[in-house]
């Protein structure tokens, strides 16, 4: 396996959520194949193979992106438009991590077509739980979609 | 026959004397027959000079018709009457005396002056409301004013040209379409009514005119008259315009205090949305980092500065509790009411199992008293009650034996819910300050809180166009009441759950 294949795409533009999210996925072993953009527009291109991700392929997608909502240049929904209104991204399962519980960002998130909403617990013991179980259930007990043949003979090469 | 008229006749001789009467003389007179007889004829007259003079006109003539006299009742009474008189002779053909007929003219006198006197009133009146009758005979094209008409049009008394066309020349010219199109509706239905602007030929000014008439027909069914009113309305048309326009920057005022007022919500809405997000991320990470801290490098802190680390842990949990308390009670403002018929019993059952875990180890005996089905935003409601007997919960904490109860209870006449509890309790001195946001009433080392709780609860309740208040005293437990303003059309269906539910 050469080109090692990412697992989770955390979209997030704080470094202090990064640390502690990453802290919190590694004590469960889960952060070995992540990839952290720190805004919207990065995140598209890694997603759609373009920009500073132009060398990826389509072949390789995430098995879980962690979204948040606010970002720099191009915000959370958007990217989740984007993705979920493109063939070829759309059935990566988004879940949205984020501050807010506001009913507006509910509706339309999930209207979007996300999988999850999360808020983020401000007790960093109820944090870590929350990550290490979104974690477990969408990469160990969830059926990855199988997007494409081509991205499954690449897994198995 | 004398004796049968109903006129009093009398007969005079010569000198003036009555010699004789009929009984209508005697009742008009008051004075008995044998009064009369004998007596001097003018003695009866409210103008006895006037009397004689037409006394001495029949003999001068021969006879008077309808010489118009008083007479006087014995009691003052006067009755108007005319006299019809000539003189009679005997078989030498001399003259003998006077007959005179009276006749009673009482009541038509009152119905002339009735007449007369409603003539001036009608006058009167439609000068005071600016206002005249007209009479348009149509076939002939004479239109007869009443001296008011012609007030409202400026035009002296008689001056008026009395013809349909000298009317058109007062109108202002863009209002005779209309006028012109409603006498042409008029001549078919019957009825006119209309409005229009003249220019009064006086001193120039425009008037509105409002116009009822009625049309008179022949046999044939062709109009010969209208008959109607003209009024000077100009008053009444400044008055509705100036209310329109009241009115129309009274909207105005609305629609901008709205638009200030909806500014002010969005912009509120936008401060919680970033306090929501913005506070609660930092918070997050101080939480986190000195977890970590803890965690990693613990075993080489001293336990001076692993205390510090556990009140920083404690201080960002309070503090994450407050921002969530706070966000809810702002959203709450925000809320769209969901209005559902609603059995309070089946919320307090609800909030009872969601309060297990706040009960554990305590010794608690639950009332749980009938309550009503209400409409209500259920999730509001929820909310209400666990703050209320989370609340009950709490303060009775001290207690080795606590007592909640809850139930409806009749407060001034208006049916309240209520908690009651036999905790703690507070001075009633404090009672104002209970409802507002971060007031606590106790030290948060004996009573944890935030101190929005009950703020929350109030907001609730005035949303639901209630009230809520308590009743206290120091160390002697707490009752808080509430009503709910909101039709509660199902009150009379008192909830079927009673409160052996609660056991």
């Amino acid at each position: 396996m050469t080109n090692r294949q990412v697992e989770i795409l955390l979209v997030e533009d704080n470094p202090d959520d990064v640390e502690l999210t990453l802290h919190a996925l590694r004590k469960e072993n889960l952060a070995n194949n992540i990839h952290v953009a720190r805004d919207g527009e990065e995140a598209l291109e890694f997603l759609f193979c373009d920009g500073i991700h132009a060398d990826r392929s389509f072949d390789h997608p995430p098995k879980l992106i962690l979204l948040d909502l606010k970002l720099p240049k191009v915000d959370g929904m958007e990217v989740l438009k984007r993705l979920k209104g493109d063939a070829r991204t759309k059935a990566i399962p988004v879940v949205i991590l984020t501050s807010s519980k506001e009913e507006r960002d509910l509706v339309q998130g999930y209207g979007l077509g996300a999988n999850s909403y999360i808020q983020k617990p401000v007790d960093f013991e109820q944090f870590r739980n929350t990550v290490k179980s979104v974690g477990l259930y969408w990469l160990l007990i969830n059926q990855a979609p199988v997007v494409k043949p081509a991205a499954k003979s690449a897994g198995q090469s | 026959m004398i004796e049968a008229s109903l006129d009093p006749l009398v007969t005079i001789s010569r000198e003036g004397k009555i010699t004789d009467v009929n009984r209508a003389t005697e009742a008009v007179t008051g004075a008995s027959r044998d009064r009369l007889i004998g007596s001097d004829f003018s003695n009866y007259f409210t103008q006895p000079e006037k009397a004689r003079q037409g006394y001495q006109q029949v003999f001068a003539e021969g006879r008077v018709t309808d010489f118009g006299l008083a007479i006087r009742h014995a009691s003052g009474r006067v009755t108007d009457v005319l006299y019809n008189a000539s003189v009679f002779k005997n078989e030498a053909g001399e003259i003998e005396g006077v007959f005179a007929a009276a006749r009673d003219i009482t009541r038509r006198k009152q119905v002339e002056d009735e007449l007369r006197l409603s003539r001036e009133r009608l006058a009167l009146a439609q000068k005071a409301g600016h206002s005249g009758t007209f009479d348009w005979d149509i076939q002939n094209n004479i239109n007869h004013w009443s001296a008011e008409v012609e007030e409202v049009y400026g035009i002296a008394p008689g001056e008026f040209g009395g013809t349909y066309e000298d009317w058109e020349a007062l109108v202002v010219p863009e209002d005779l379409v209309t006028a012109r199109r409603a006498i042409e509706k008029s001549l078919k239905t019957g009825e006119f009514a209309s409005e229009w602007r003249i220019r009064r030929r006086n001193d120039g000014e425009i008037r509105w005119i409002t116009a009822r008439a009625k049309l008179i027909f022949d046999e044939k069914g062709q109009p010969q008259r209208m008959l109607g009113l003209n009024m000077d309305v100009t008053e009444r048309k400044r008055a509705e315009e100036e209310v329109r326009r009241l009115n129309q920057e009274l909207e105005q005022r609305v629609i901008q205090r709205t638009a200030q007022l909806e500014a002010a919500n969005k912009e509120l809405e936008a401060f919680t949305y970033s306090v929501s997000h913005d506070l609660r991320a930092p918070l997050r990470h101080i939480s986190g980092f000195s977890k970590l801290l803890i965690e990693e490098f613990g075993s080489t802190l001293a336990p001076e500065a692993q205390h510090h680390l556990q009140r920083i842990q404690e201080g960002t949990r309070r503090m994450g509790l407050l921002v969530d308390d706070l966000l809810n009670l702002g959203r709450i403002g925000r809320h769209e009411m969901c209005l559902q018929v609603t059995g309070l019993n089946s919320v307090v059952n609800e909030t009872l199992a969601d309060l297990k875990a706040e009960c554990e180890g305590r010794q608690l005996v639950w009332k749980i008293g009938s309550l009503p089905f209400v409409e209500c935003d259920p999730g509001l409601m929820k909310q209400v009650f666990q703050n209320l007997l989370s609340n009950a919960v709490k303060f009775s904490r001290p207690r080795s034996q606590a007592v909640i109860e809850v139930g409806q209870e009749d407060k001034d006449g208006t049916p309240a819910i209520f908690v009651r509890d036999n905790g703690v309790g507070f001075s009633m001195k404090y009672t104002d300050k209970l409802f507002g946001v971060f007031q606590r009433l106790h030290r948060a080392e004996d009573f944890e809180g935030t101190g929005v709780g009950l703020a929350t609860v109030q907001r609730i309740i005035q949303k639901h166009g209630g009230r809520i208040w308590a009743e206290a005293e120091l160390d002697k437990g707490a009752t808080f009441y509430f009503t709910l303003g909101i039709s509660d059309k199902t009150k009379a269906k008192t909830n079927a759950a009673t409160a052996g539910d609660q056991a």
